[in-house]
């Protein structure tokens, strides 16, 4: 049987141990992008945990009120929440609503800043607490686990194991997660969904029926609303209704039949329980920037980042990506590949060579810029040039320095305003 | 022009003009050879601009002089579906006339003026090397040379004459190849010589030959053939800055052994790891999913602590596959860095994978 561990809104129950008069009462957590690497007052932070989010953080603001945060000098609110607590989801406020109208529904709801750093320590807890009670676990993502129990905890008892460590995690991390089993990994997501909050529901092969068929498709991981539009074009609205019309849906190509064997729980996929780092990046969006000679300097910023990122990891990447997003919603990228390990210096202007290149509407202000390095040597198994041999030992030891004294005890003179 | 010549003559000269034909667009007039017939001796041309082949025989019987162009391909494919015994070839009412006994055949020519005409250079330029040092190391250095990369350098090797020594280079990037001999003559040279001309020049040239060049052509004599080739235009990487200066740990090695070990380990993979300890050598495949080869030879190395290193095979089993000596060494620094195979004058330089 697979397991399948959720926390339930997981940013909400991080800021709640910490601060006990979040309880009970509507909490969003917002989101912004953390546009203050730009600026001289940065703080920011490389956190490499191996969940599957972004690696720098600003350490957390410390603010006396959080909203404060997504306003702008005009006194305006900007930004997104990222999670909500139950009770505001009461009021009919969900995730990646805008702040604005969040609080338009629910007046009484408390916005906090986001404290990613919080997240990652809380999550990396979470995930040595369950290697001890699970023997092959993979982390999904900041707050979700996967786990395969089969010969581990016999049928009849899987009720109580689950619950009990349901209240483990409770005692132990003062976490609420929700908790589901099944046959496969898809049906206990599923199982886990349902259960919400704070529960937990194991889907036997007698059950099973019972339990998938009247369930509305949009509940299954995997359906997305354009897929959804399609099912009920059709009167598909429960998976029973899907899982009778296996000729239809399977004619939709090779996604929908996939959908279809994970639906009729067919289709699994093993835990993989050692997944390893495949690329690393940097990604910011800030208000819309027509200048290029900043976007130059923030181009410079980020690339300071990366390599710091790429050398904490230990890795050396070959391939890089540079992307830049303008408004408009138009977009671009160029990707190049260098077998070789680069200094600092010749990695800023290699990533602003790619800027030039990537920058392919002149008229437009660029809202979001990213670097992505991927094809690290230890996994591609590529040898570098011979002919690119750059002496990294300086490199190297600003590496040190930083690790010590943090990223921005040495910038390049350009970064500067 | 109307000559008579032996099938197996004409069948080989013809064979070896094949690779300096043009062969897809046979509109062009280098998709012929051209053939001339005077004071009894028969010339037959191949070329297509960047390389050409000129060969020349007197076991032919003239009958009328004269010159003619025909498809390099379609003669050699009736010559070898003839008889072994004398063919005809004529020049007869604007057509190539082929016979022998009962057979003919008629092929379309093109206007024999407009054949390419081959490079004539200048007597000084003739280039000092040992005929058997050159084509040898030209040989042991081939397999080490770069094909379709875009800078054009890479896909030739460097002949490379200094006031001290006579330098042969290739490198494909991840690996440089690196003969040195002492230097004789006073006159410095560096030309970059195509690969696809020196594969050539392996095929029809052992030793007995001059060589000359100029910017453009390098232009190779023998009592029967005259060879040329465009010569690469470019700079070459400065392959000293590559050859490390020093070296820290050393070790001689024997080269049947090694070939073993490594080929046990290339049945699964060509990416490997040798691992260097004491008293003993470890080859270990790299892919990392559920198959493993294995294996160890005995032998001394000055390794207190294992050292590691993770290498594409086939680089090393090029180098040693092209030494004549029955011991190496290698010459290793630090794992990502590269190091030293070396057999005699002959120097591999090879970039590891860094894991």
């Amino acid at each position: 049987m697979k397991i399948h561990i959720d926390i339930d809104c997981f940013f909400v129950s991080a800021h709640r141990i910490k601060d006990k008069s979040l309880v009970s009462v509507p909490v969003g957590v917002g989101g912004r992008s953390d546009d203050s690497i730009f600026t001289e007052a940065n703080r920011a932070k490389f956190i490499d945990s191996g969940s599957l989010t972004s690696v720098f953080y600003q350490q957390s603001l410390k603010r006396d009120d959080d909203l404060s945060c997504f306003m702008d000098r005009y006194g305006d609110l900007h930004g997104i929440l990222t999670t909500s607590s139950y009770e505001a989801r009461a009021y009919g406020v969900k995730t990646a609503m805008s702040i604005k109208e969040a609080l338009r529904l629910c007046p009484s709801l408390r916005v906090i800043a986001p404290d990613m750093g919080l997240y990652h320590d809380l999550s990396n807890r979470l995930h040595r607490f369950l290697e001890l009670k699970i023997p092959i676990l993979e982390q999904a993502s900041i707050d979700e686990f996967y786990g395969d129990i089969t010969g581990w905890i016999d049928d009849e008892e899987i009720e109580d194991f689950i619950n009990s460590l349901r209240e483990e995690i409770r005692k132990e991390l003062d976490l609420p997660v929700s908790i589901g089993v099944a046959n496969t990994r898809y049906i206990a997501k599923l199982a886990t969904t349902l259960a919400k909050p704070f529960g937990c529901r194991v889907v036997t092969a007698l059950e099973f029926d019972d339990f998938i068929n009247p369930l509305h498709v949009r509940l299954f991981p995997g359906i997305g609303s354009s897929m959804m539009q399609k099912l009920n074009a059709l009167k598909i609205y429960t998976l029973g209704d899907l899982r009778q019309r296996k000729g239809t849906v399977c004619s939709w190509g090779h996604y929908a039949k996939e959908i279809y064997k994970r639906v009729n729980g067919e289709s699994d996929a093993p835990i993989n329980s050692k997944t390893k780092r495949k690329s690393i990046g940097i990604s910011r969006a800030f208000s819309a920037i027509f200048d290029r000679h900043e976007l130059r300097r923030r181009v410079a910023v980020l690339s300071r980042h990366l390599i710091f990122a790429v050398q904490k990891l230990d890795v050396i990447p070959t391939t890089f990506t540079f992307g830049i997003k303008y408004e408009l919603n138009k977009s671009s990228h160029v990707s190049k590949t260098k077998l070789k390990e680069f200094d600092e210096r010749e990695f800023r202007d290699f990533c602003m060579q790619m800027f030039e290149l990537a920058d392919s509407y002149r008229r437009l202000h660029v809202i979001r810029l990213f670097i992505t390095c991927k094809e690290f040597t230890h996994i591609s198994r590529r040898e570098l040039s011979l002919l690119e041999i750059s002496d990294t030992a300086l490199t190297k030891k600003i590496h040190t320095v930083r690790e010590k004294y943090g990223l921005d005890i040495l910038k390049w003179g350009g970064e500067l305003n | 022009m109307k000559i008579v010549i032996g099938k197996s003559i004409l069948e080989n000269i013809l064979t070896s003009s094949q690779p300096f034909l043009e062969k897809k667009d046979t509109s062009q007039i280098t998709s012929h050879v051209y053939l001339k017939a005077k004071n009894n001796i028969l010339t037959i041309k191949a070329t297509d601009y960047e390389i050409g082949l000129k060969t020349t025989t007197d076991e032919v019987k003239i009958t009328h002089e004269g010159e003619i162009t025909a498809n390099g391909k379609k003669i050699l494919d009736i010559i070898r579906i003839l008889k072994d015994a004398d063919i005809v070839l004529e020049h007869k009412n604007n057509q190539f006339h082929i016979t022998q006994a009962h057979s003919s055949f008629k092929l379309p020519i093109f206007s024999s003026n407009e054949f390419p005409k081959f490079p004539v250079l200048e007597e000084e330029s003739k280039i000092s090397i040992d005929s058997y040092t050159l084509i040898h190391s030209l040989k042991q250095i081939s397999s080490t040379i770069d094909t379709n990369n875009p800078k054009f350098e890479l896909n030739g090797a460097l002949i490379d004459i200094k006031e001290n020594n006579i330098n042969f280079v290739s490198t494909d990037t991840r690996r440089l190849a690196i003969i040195q001999f002492k230097n004789e003559s006073k006159k410095e040279l560096s030309i970059i010589i195509p690969k696809k001309a020196i594969l050539e020049i392996q095929k029809l040239f052992f030793d007995n030959i001059e060589i000359y060049y100029d910017k453009t052509y390098l232009v190779i004599h023998s009592k029967q053939y005259l060879f040329f080739t465009k010569l690469i235009n470019g700079q070459f990487p400065q392959y000293d800055r590559i050859i490390p200066k020093e070296v820290q740990y050393n070790i001689l090695l024997p080269k049947t052994i090694m070939i073993e070990a490594i080929k046990q380990i290339t049945t699964i993979s060509n990416d490997m790891k040798i691992i260097f300890y004491k008293d003993r050598i470890i080859f270990e495949n790299l892919s990392n999913d559920n198959i493993e080869a294995k294996t160890e030879i005995l032998h001394v190395t000055e390794f207190d602590e294992p050292f590691t290193i993770a290498v594409n095979s086939r680089y090393i089993l090029d180098f040693l596959n092209n030494i004549d000596l029955k011991e190496f060494t290698i010459g290793l620094n630090q794992s990502n860095l590269p190091f030293i195979l070396q057999s005699g004058n002959f120097k591999t330089i090879i970039m590891p994978i860094v894991i």
